[in-house]
This record gives structure tokens, sequence and C-alpha cells, in this order.
């Protein structure tokens, strides 16, 4: 492939062995000025014959056949590289497939050894610590010599993208919920009876059914049709059905607030994560009950978006993958005209955020009634346990200070939290880890109650 | 676990050699190079290389001697005296105009050029000649008494040049092993006076000559002390002269080591990575400002407001009951508690320090918990809720 190549002599730690025992060599049998050229004249000689007869790295071609790869954070995938030796000499030596650190690529050297004429399959494990999406860096080969003192080496680029999803850790949370959908789905229609529910069909009445769920009308229509058969004639039911085709559109607010670390040590995620957590599993619930998701990640601007797919899930989780929270201020004007522009039928608009300062609900609260008037709004915010735990801390007065602080902190959630829901808005607050399943359930008690 | 460390190693282990190899060499040379001069002519030593025989030879002689190592000794020496020098090299500059002045005998071993030049003008550092020219142990050749009287001796170390008037005695191809100029008599070898040498040829017969002319002996051995006149000495005439070769060879040693370590498989890859901040920074901030400024009222009104919103939710009261409604119902769901020590601490004035701020807290920790207790009040949901 024509791509740059850099590269170069390298010698080895042999050639510096034999330089010290030459020094000793010089030291104790030859201390005069010609074993000093004499040595000298030993490792250049050395080093030269190494150059000549070690094989050509420049005659290496160097592909990477699959291109491109997904993997999901926390697994493991290997990635390969074909090495073939076209060059008049076999190669041998080492190879590194330079992958950016955070993709904890292993090992980071490779032992390679082509004869002349074959290809050898390199392959390196990644490990990515962080989603996103990365590019591979140089391959560097380095061939040594037959004495191993000297080495030619060159670096090259062969492409090689992977994309790293979002762990979608409440993976587990799923199929509790889609039990409930499908008991939602299969209720009674007198359980079900209400605003919003969707009007599904006639049917006879059979013993059993709610004699409120009777269409008085319907029976009548169909008593006259069939005939004489007199009052004891068909007696019609109306059936319900949850509504369909509703629509959801997750709002990602990927500002400030979303780079803050919640939780301790280990298991301190950015906010960001345990939001995008939470919008794959109601993405994944929401398109399995038969509604439309939709995605918007957005913070000064729109950062990520998915209208429309098919299949939102996977392109959810790819269009989220490279997403990372900036040190901006979310523009709330911004977004909610990006949500009112994009989301045309009346939707459900989850957004997920910070909830922790009044900020949000100042910038939020005049927006809010152009929203309401079309949507159903919910905000969920991601909580932080270290709060909580230092509201709940005694012991000194240290201690006691931050308990009063993080009180400080827990009142003024809940004064963004009264005020948004005086105005109708529905809010969740939770810790990371429950924001998933609390968001799933928050989704399915507002379709029972069709207030999608 | 040890995949790492072995991993580690390998990568160290080419440097680990190369030094372990540096420091054998040292140390082997070290010990080699030293043990010649150990205890050379010591005047309490009986080791072969020791000079106590020949101490104790003189001593019976009825010679006085006086073992010195102080610098301050050299101050007795008069003409009467004979100082013997077994290392005379270490003589420091005012040590010599010392001896210089003092007109006493002097017995120098093995000289260099700068004991020379102060104390024995005219004979200066010769090279050695070409071996055929030197006969195992010549004769004397010279008019010097002692030596005359002793004969053939062991010379088998250093040579000087001699230019009249000081007289050179055992001639080697134009050298001398022993030189006398003016009260200063220069010995090359230290063998004469070495304890196993002493019954050698003439040894002991120019040793006694030599040192029992005076009624008094001067042993001195100089310490190994900086030389304060000289100014510091160069690290190069510090090393043996075949060490500048074998010590450039070892600089481009650690070159090629430099150029090994230094040569990547690839260049670094930079990776732009987000910012993570712990959320609750903001938090813990707060909470050190509070304690900086000791705001214990603000601190105690935040705790009470949020004891105060929860028992109201236990009771099943609203967050905004009038105090006295509150303060009623707590005490009827919390038995045991006086109405006037819940009013006080439920409503009470700001606590005077932090011990009672910490107090205060614990206290309604506590009474919540009898409230919570009681049973009176049923389970609402989720007390914790706004």
């Amino acid at each position: 492939m024509s791509t740059p190549r850099r590269g170069g002599p390298a010698v080895g730690g042999r050639l510096a062995l034999v330089a010290v025992v030459g020094a000793l060599v010089v030291g104790l049998a030859v201390p005069n000025w010609a074993g000093l050229v004499g040595v000298v004249l030993v490792l250049v000689v050395g080093v030269l014959v190494d150059l000549l007869l070690a094989g050509s790295v420049r005659g290496l071609r160097i592909e990477r056949p699959d291109d491109g790869v997904q993997v999901r954070l926390g697994e493991s995938l290997a990635v390969g590289l074909v090495v073939t030796n076209s060059g008049p000499r076999r190669v041998r030596g080492e190879l590194r497939d330079a992958w950016p650190p955070s993709c904890g690529a292993s090992p980071e050297v490779a032992a390679v050894d082509v004869p002349v004429g074959e290809r050898r399959r390199v392959t390196t494990t990644l490990t990515p610590g962080r989603r996103g999406e990365h590019a591979a860096d140089r391959v560097t080969v380095r061939s040594w010599g037959p004495l191993g003192l000297a080495a030619r080496q060159v670096s090259t680029t062969a492409g090689g993208r992977v994309r790293v999803l979002p762990a979608f850790a409440s993976r587990r949370h799923l199929p509790a919920r889609l039990a409930r959908l499908r008991e939602l789905d299969g209720r009674r229609a007198t359980q079900v009876r209400g605003a919003g529910t969707e009007f599904d069909s006639l049917r006879e009445y059979v013993d059993g059914d709610d004699v409120r769920s009777i269409d008085w009308r319907a029976s009548a229509r169909s008593t006259s049709t069939s005939g004489a058969s007199g009052a004891t004639g068909n007696l019609v039911v109306r059936t319900w059905r949850p509504e369909r085709d509703r629509h959801v559109l997750v709002v990602l607010d990927t500002g400030r607030t979303a780079a803050g670390l919640v939780g301790t040590g280990q298991a301190a995620v950015p906010r960001l994560d345990a939001a995008l957590d939470a919008a794959l599993l109601l993405a994944a619930l929401a398109s399995r009950g038969g509604d439309r998701v939709d995605l918007l990640a957005h913070d000064r601007m729109p950062r990520a978006s998915v209208f429309g797919a098919r299949d939102p899930l996977p392109a959810m989780t790819a269009a989220l993958s490279g997403v990372e929270a900036s040190l901006v201020e979310t523009d709330m004007a911004a977004l909610v005209a990006t949500v009112l522009r994009r989301a045309s039928r009346r939707s459900l608009v989850v957004l997920l955020t910070g909830l922790d300062d009044a900020v949000l609900a100042d910038g939020l609260e005049p927006l809010l009634g152009p929203l309401l008037h079309r949507h159903t709004l919910l905000v969920a915010g991601v909580a932080d346990p270290v709060v909580t735990a230092m509201a709940a801390e005694r012991g000194d007065a240290a201690a006691v200070y931050g308990a009063a602080a993080g009180q400080v902190a827990l009142a003024e959630r809940r004064d963004v939290a009264a005020r948004l829901s005086r105005r109708g808005v529905e809010v969740l607050d939770a810790a990371p880890d429950d924001l998933a399943p609390a968001l799933a359930d928050r989704y399915l008690a507002l379709k029972a109650r069709g207030r999608l | 676990m040890s995949t790492p460390l072995r991993a580690r190693w390998r990568r160290a282990r080419g440097p680990v050699v190369i030094g372990a190899l540096v420091l054998l060499a040292a140390v082997v040379l070290t010990v080699v190079g030293t043990r010649a001069d150990r205890g050379l002519l010591d005047p309490d030593s009986v080791d072969p290389a020791g000079g106590a025989a020949l101490v104790a030879l003189l001593r019976d002689q009825g010679v006085r001697v006086d073992v010195a190592d102080r610098p301050d000794a050299l101050a007795a020496a008069d003409p009467g005296t004979t100082v013997l020098v077994a290392t005379p090299d270490r003589l420091r500059r005012a040590d010599l105009d010392t001896l210089a002045r003092s007109g006493a005998r002097m017995v120098l071993v093995a000289p260099g050029s700068r004991p020379l030049e102060a104390l024995a003008p005219g004979v200066r550092a010769g090279a050695p000649p070409p071996a055929l020219l030197t006969t195992e142990s010549p004769d004397p050749s010279c008019p010097v008494p002692a030596a005359v009287a002793a004969g053939r001796i062991d010379t088998d170390g250093d040579v000087y040049e001699v230019t009249p008037p000081a007289v050179g005695c055992y001639p080697q191809g134009g050298t001398a092993a022993l030189a006398v100029s003016g009260r200063t008599t220069v010995v090359g070898s230290a063998t004469p006076f070495r304890n196993d040498a002493l019954d050698h040829a003439g040894n002991a017969a120019l040793t006694m000559r030599l040192l029992g002319a005076g009624p008094r002996v001067l042993w001195y051995v100089p310490p190994v002390l900086p030389d304060d006149t000289a100014g510091p000495t160069p690290l190069v005439r510090l090393v043996p002269p075949g060490w500048v070769w074998g010590g450039a060879t070892l600089l481009l040693a650690a070159l090629v080591t430099a150029l090994w370590r230094g040569r990547r498989l690839g260049p670094l890859v930079a990776e732009r990575l987000p910012v993570r901040v712990p959320a609750a920074e903001t938090t813990r901030g707060r909470a050190g400002l509070y304690r900086r400024l000791g705001a214990r009222a603000r601190a105690a009104e935040v705790l009470r407001d949020d004891a105060r919103r929860r028992l109201a939710a236990r009771v099943g009261l609203s967050a905004h009951t009038p105090a006295e409604a509150l303060t009623a119902a707590v005490v009827a769901a919390a038995p045991g508690y006086d109405p006037a020590a819940v009013a006080d601490l439920l409503y009470g004035a700001a606590p005077p320090d932090d011990r009672a701020l910490v107090v205060l807290a614990g206290a309604l920790d506590e009474l919540r918990g009898a409230a919570a207790g009681s049973g009176r009040v049923p389970a609402g949901r989720g007390e914790d809720q706004g």
C-alpha cells in the first residue's frame, strides 16, 4: 500500500555487551589507542554485516484484512495483520501493532519470522478500557541481522479502526421488563380502560367479560342486523390493547454535568455513561413494545442523533459509542428547539441529565410551555451516591459539616425536582446503578396509564 | 502476576548483565591493584612486606626509633635525626618544606618526582632500561660508604637519573637504583627494608648503615591526606594510564547502550482522554468552607431542616407544618421525649461550638429513630423521598 514509511537502523543490547567486553579488553590487555580503534572497528563491521544481511523491511507488505470492527466495552477482540515477505531474505524480528493506550493492546510486541515469499498472520488482542472510535497507529517492524547486533526498522500505517460500543450493563434488566410488557399487552380490556388506550376490535360477549366493556350501541346494531331473534341477541364487547406506535425521544445532555464522576473507587462512572446505559435499556424495551425510539445527544449543539431507525438499538449503540461529555454549559434553548423541530409527532421526551443544580431548572423552566403542550416530558437525573453517603455521615466535626453540605446538595435536587413536577414534568432521580431499571419501570408505568 | 515481572526482567536483563560485568571488573581490579601496597614497610607489621624486623634490629643496636603518622611529628626532626619515609609521594607540600628546613638525614623509598624535586636536587625519576642492559644485582660502583659496605642488594624497583653533585649507586644502563643528594638518600626499591628480604645479600647491611648513622630514627608513615597546597588533582591523573583508553572504550559502550535503549519500536501513540472529575467535589468544597468559616448556625439549620422534613413525613404532616404542631406530633410519635427537649432539638439556638454541633446531629438521628420505632405511624412510602 502506498503509505508513508519511516525507518532506519537500530542497534541491539548485544552490541552494547560487545562494547563493554571490548572496554575490559582494552583496559586490561591493550591500553592504547590501537585497542580503542580495534573495538570501534569490530563494532562497525558487526553492525554493517548485520545491516547487510538483515531481511529487508521495505520488501514487506503489511495488510489488515479485517477493518472497521466492533467490540463491546469490557470484552476482548483479536485484530490481525498479514505480513507478506516479498523481499530476497527471510525477515526475523519483532512487530509492534500500535494502538492508543486505552485500547489495551496485548502483546505490545510480537515476534515475527517470515520466510521468503511467504506470509504470516500476527494477532493482537484488544481489551479496550474506553468506548469510542479508535484508530490504529503505526505498525513497526524491526528485522534483526544474523549476529543480533543491529536491525533494520520501519514504521508504516496499515489502517485499522475499532469501534468500542457502550457496555450496556443494564441488559440484565431487560428480560424482567419485557415480561412486564407482555403482561401489559395481554391485560383484560377492563383493566386497561382509560384515557389513551387504543380501541382494538369488537367481539361477542363471552362469560367472564366485564359487563362494563359491553358496547351497547354496537350490540343494538348487531341485534337489529341479525334479524328477529329478539332481545336476547348478541352482546358485543369492545376490546382494548395498549397503545402502540408511540414515539419515544431520548435526549442525552452531554454538557458539563455529564462529565462528573459519580460513585466511588472502581464503581465510579461518568454521569454520561450511566445515562447512556439507561437510554439503551429504554430503547431496547420501547422498540420491543412497538414504539418508535429516536435519540438525540446535545450540549451546545447536537452531538449525535438517531431518527427513524428501523432497528434503533444497534443504531443507537453505534451512534453513542463516540459520544463524550464536553465541558460546556448545555444550551437548553437550542436543545428544546431541536427537540421541537425533530419530534413531529406527540412523543415521550426523556431528558437524561444531571439534575443537580438550579441552572437546569432555570434554563428549562421558561421553555417548558411549548414542550409540554406537544409532548410528555420525563426528566431523569443521575444522583451521586457519594453525596448521599456524605449526607448521612456522623462522628466528628468534619463529618457533620460534610453531612450539612450533602444535605444542602440533596435539598437543591429536591427543589429542582419539585419545581419541574409542579409544571407537569415527570421527574426521576436515581443513583447510577438504579437509573436504567427505574427509567424502564417509569416508561412501563406511563405506557400502562396511557400517557405516551 | 509473574508475567509482567518476567517481562520486566527480560527488558532489564541486558543492562543488568552489563552493569554486573563492569562492577565485577572494578572489584577484581581494586583487589588485584591494592594487594601489592598493603602494609608496605609498616614499622609494626610482621607481614612479609612489613618493617618490624628492621625496627627491632635498629633498637638492638641502641638506636632510638620513633614511629610517627602525624605531620606535626616532623617538626621534631633535627640534624641528628634520620627520617625514613616509606611512601614519600604522600608527603604534602608543607611536610616537604619542613623536612627540607630540618637538616635531618633522610631516606626516601621509591619517591616520585615531587619529593625528589624538594628533597633530592640532582636526582630525577628515570625510565627503566631495556632488560638486556640490566643485571640481576649489580655492584655498588660508587663511593657511598653504606653501599660499598653492603655490596650487592635487591634492586628491583625504580631507577633514577643522577646529575652531579648527586651520586648514584648500583648503575643500570645509565640510571641508578640508589642515589645520594646532600643529606638525602633515595632508594628505588622497598625490598631491602622488608621483613622477608632483610637477610638477602647486603640488604640488612645497607639499611642498617643508612638508618643507624645517627642516634635517632623517625620512621614516618604519612597519613593519606588531601594535599591542601597542590590544588585539586585532575581526575585523569588519578586513573592508571592504561585505563584512560579502557575508559574511553567504556564511554563508547555507554553511547551504544544509549542508542540501543533510545530507539523505540515505533513512535509513542498519543490519545485524547475525556475530562473526568468527581461530581461530589463541589459538595466536598462546600463542606470544607463550612468548616473553615465555622458555619455552625448554617450547618445546624440544614440538619434540623432535614430532620423536620423527615419527621413531618413520618408523622404524616406537611413539610410546612407550624413548629408547635410538629413538635406535638413528634412527641406523640416518640414516647419518652420531653416536648421542650424536642422543640429545642428541632427549633433551638445554633450550637456554640463544633462539639455541640456533633452532639446535635447525633441527637437528631436518635429522635428520628425513636419516632420511626414507635410503630404508631404507618410505614409510609419512602421517608427519604421529598
